[in-house]
């Protein structure tokens, strides 16, 4: 037990970078001390707030008709589902591919105290993943089913019961995910196209979901009852759950049994197979046969190019977060032009100069606002010796990250314009915007990131994920881009009793000035903030 | 080959991590760069690449400034640092090519290079190989090989024995000598007081940021081993 915590006390600093975080706070200054708890403080109670009004939003058909067992239905499964993607994108990691492996499994401890010390930071995850829906959900409940004083420890018990199933069957998923993607070149990509076909299930389904609500408020209950099921079938336990919460105990020892047997076992299996399971999991796809033919001569541009995507596309967390707007401004888009039924037929009731608007704000706002180019220096990490001392001008490195960019967020651009062409009756006026915003747009946006990027490198991380999801630069390019949407619709509503051409003239003038504004600081001085960070 | 002039370096408004450096190697030299951990051996080297910036001081590599014409300056040079964090997603003969491509390696020579190098250091047939499943010492061999295919004029290295094989190693000290035959120099960092005695013309002694020792081997020496006379510099302190 001693070792257990010893381990899960230093896990715990290191996955949260506590030791660093305690020393800058220690060194700076009073304005930060003071400051960084309060917007903290107001970061997180404005996360709650938002999950509370999600959960309310999605709760909100169980409860206008009165089934409120619908909410704890929603709350298991949804947060067992979100358990579900927790584990299986961060066990394989956490379990089996961590890189202290070697230095714990030269101590004197056992596999079991370093498996449950690992397990418990993954189980911490977790519960923040399972609670962010069922904590909301089980407020919601208590408020309006005004449950009896025994529903309390029960829900509470459930919460602490609900991952552990999930995290067994999670991990050996994610453990031979990890091992048959070993065995292939191109494991990155494999991974990239499923979980982008699961992203654009998950939202054409909840579309669908959402096309329900039109229907006659009689049936409403029956619908209800349907989504009830729908929602058993993804995860069946939650049944045994919902049950025992409502007051069948005998269903609620059986899901207690079904959650903890098999986790009791996943453990047992793993202590008795950890090292061999580890070294298993660290191996890479190694070419077999190999010989050394005539090498193939690039230009030092193409070069470049061809070494951003590769390195692009070896990270499939950086390409999800990255990719997915441009991903999903292409599917809202298209269910926009063609499926005239998610949107409620929306697409017959409004006019043509509408529709293109519409059009270009969900380009413009999906794919402009998270440019890789925003984290592309930081990414280079602990490489960025290579390039910096190699004799190629900084201009063409950053040419070479904004060209990886615009190659990767145009052409969904150019696919929307060309299927709005064919599907709307648009005139020449409507086919230059929605050639020139939304890609003057990108151009921008992928301008500002690089920018932000050089002010703001993040080169130290263990995780390439960190510098795209808490990099100072990608948020500021976030906000820069949201409030230069804002300029353009405002000034587009001010400016169109004078005429759409009008309107529409002066957005793209805008776009056109800042661009050009923003492509001279990023190659005049730019190169300059490039040589300045360290390698 | 290499001029170094009163060089400073500060990290972060702290103390000089390089205090007033002045070194020179010579065409067809190997010059040993040896002191403490932390005496300020890597921040010179990586001020001399190009990889930081400095504050006072001049760099010139084969009479060119690196603070005024890095390209030209960098096409001279071949780097391979202390540690050999390279493209992990990227094939070992990938990488190569890369490094080919930016130092615009022609592709007759290309060829024959990387398979020559490839060969010395065993590497051919992991050259297929994402560079991840690479050990310590076969990225360090890949760095080396990266570096010996582009004819450097100034080959500089960061501890380039750690890692590397006993065969490695002895390949590595004999293309030494065959590039400084060759009028090539080479610049190197070690903690090794062995090799550098036995295989440099001249070394230098760092110690906190400053140079405390400098000039040809036999002279810095004298009639002791380098490593008794590094020892009784460290003594003073």
């Amino acid at each position: 037990m001693r070792e257990f915590w010893i381990l899960f006390k230093v896990n715990f600093i290191n996955t949260f970078g506590l030791s660093k975080l305690k020393k800058k706070f220690a060194r700076s200054g009073k304005f930060v001390k003071v400051g960084v708890p309060i917007l903290s403080t107001f970061i997180a109670l404005l996360i709650i707030g938002i999950v509370f009004l999600y959960v309310y939003m999605f709760s909100s058909f169980f409860i206008a008709t009165g089934q409120y067992e619908g909410i704890l239905v929603l709350a298991v499964v949804v947060g067992s589902v979100f358990c579900f993607i927790t584990s299986l994108t961060k066990a394989n990691g956490y379990l089996f591919e961590s890189k202290d492996f070697d230095l714990l499994m030269s101590m004197p401890i056992g596999p079991k105290a370093i498996i449950f010390s690992k397990i418990s930071n993954l189980f911490l995850l977790n519960y923040l993943s399972f609670g962010a829906i069922y904590i909301p959900s089980v407020v919601y409940y208590a408020i309006f089913a005004t449950p009896a004083i025994w529903f309390y420890p029960l829900a509470f018990l459930v919460f602490i019961i609900g991952p552990f199933l999930l995290v067994a069957i999670s991990s050996i998923l994610s453990y031979l995910i990890g091992l048959i993607l070993s065995r292939f070149k191109y494991k990155n990509l494999i991974q990239i196209v499923v979980f982008t076909a699961f992203l654009v299930v998950m939202v054409y389904g909840s579309m669908s979901i959402n096309q329900q609500t039109d229907m006659d408020p009689e049936q409403m209950e029956l619908i209800v009852q349907q989504m009830i099921n729908v929602l058993y079938k993804v995860y069946y336990p939650a049944k045994w759950a919902v049950n025992g919460l409502t007051g069948d105990f005998l269903q609620l020892l059986i899901y207690i049994g079904i959650s903890i047997i098999p986790f009791v076992l996943f453990v047992y299996i793993i202590a008795h197979n950890y090292v061999k399971a580890n070294s298993r999991a660290k191996r890479s796809y190694r070419e077999k046969n190999f010989k050394l033919t005539e090498q193939k001569v690039n230009g030092q541009f193409g070069s470049l190019l061809k070494r951003e995507f590769k390195r692009y596309f070896s990270n499939s967390g950086v390409v999800l977060n990255t990719l997915a707007g441009p991903i999903m401004s292409l599917l809202f888009a298209f269910m926009f032009l063609f499926g005239s039924d998610t949107f409620g037929d929306s697409i017959d009731k409004i006019t043509t100069e509408l529709s293109v608007l519409i059009i270009i704000a969900l380009q413009v706002m999906m794919s402009g606002v998270s440019p890789t180019t925003a984290s592309s220096i930081s990414l280079e990490g602990k490489t960025f010796w290579i390039i910096k001392s190699s004799p190629v001008s900084p201009s063409k490195v950053l040419l070479s990250k904004i060209t990886m960019n615009l190659i990767l967020s145009m052409p969904a651009a150019i696919i929307v314009t060309i299927a709005t062409v064919i599907v709307l009756p648009v005139g020449i006026i409507e086919i230059l915007l929605l050639i020139f915003v939304p890609n003057l747009f990108l151009i921008l946006s992928s301008l500002t990131g690089m920018l932000f990027n050089l002010i703001f490198p993040k080169m130290e991380w263990d995780n390439p994920i960190k510098p795209v999801k808490q990099g100072l630069a990608t948020v500021l390019t976030m906000i820069v881009d949201w409030v230069l949407l804002t300029v353009l619709i405002v000034t587009f509503v001010v400016l169109m009793p004078f005429g759409l051409l009008l309107s529409y003239g002066v957005i793209i003038a805008i776009l056109l000035v800042v661009s050009i504004v923003m492509a001279i600081l990023v190659f005049t001085y730019g190169p300059k903030k490039f040589q300045k960070i360290p390698a | 080959m290499l001029k170094i002039t009163n060089l400073s370096k500060t990290y972060d408004n702290s103390k000089k991590a390089v205090d007033n450096v002045t070194l020179e190697i010579p065409k067809g030299e190997i010059f040993a760069f040896i002191g403490h951990n932390g005496a300020g051996k890597t921040t010179t080297i990586k001020c001399v690449v190009g990889l930081l910036d400095f504050e006072e001081g001049e760099i010139l590599i084969d009479g060119l400034s690196i603070k005024e014409d890095p390209i030209a300056c960098k096409k001279k040079i071949a780097y391979i640092p202390d540690n050999p964090d390279i493209y992990e997603s990227l094939t070992g003969i990938q990488y190569l090519n890369f490094i080919a491509d930016i130092y615009q390696i022609p592709k007759d020579s290309r060829n024959v290079e990387i398979a020559k190098y490839a060969k010395t250091f065993e590497i051919t047939s992991n050259l297929g190989d994402l560079i991840s499943s690479y050990s310590h010492g076969m990225k360090q061999k890949l760095c080396i090989i990266s570096a010996l295919i582009r004819h450097p004029k100034l080959l500089i290295l960061d501890e380039p024995f750690v890692g590397l094989d006993p065969k490695a190693a002895f390949s590595v000290k004999e293309i030494m000598k065959q590039m400084c035959d060759e009028g090539s120099s080479v610049f190197f960092s070690t903690h090794v007081l062995e090799v550098a005695e036995k295989l440099c013309n001249r070394v230098a002694i760092i110690k906190n940021g400053a140079i405390v020792a400098n000039g040809a081997m036999e002279e810095v020496k004298g009639d002791k081993s380098l490593e008794d006379v590094f020892l009784e510099l460290e003594k003073d302190a």
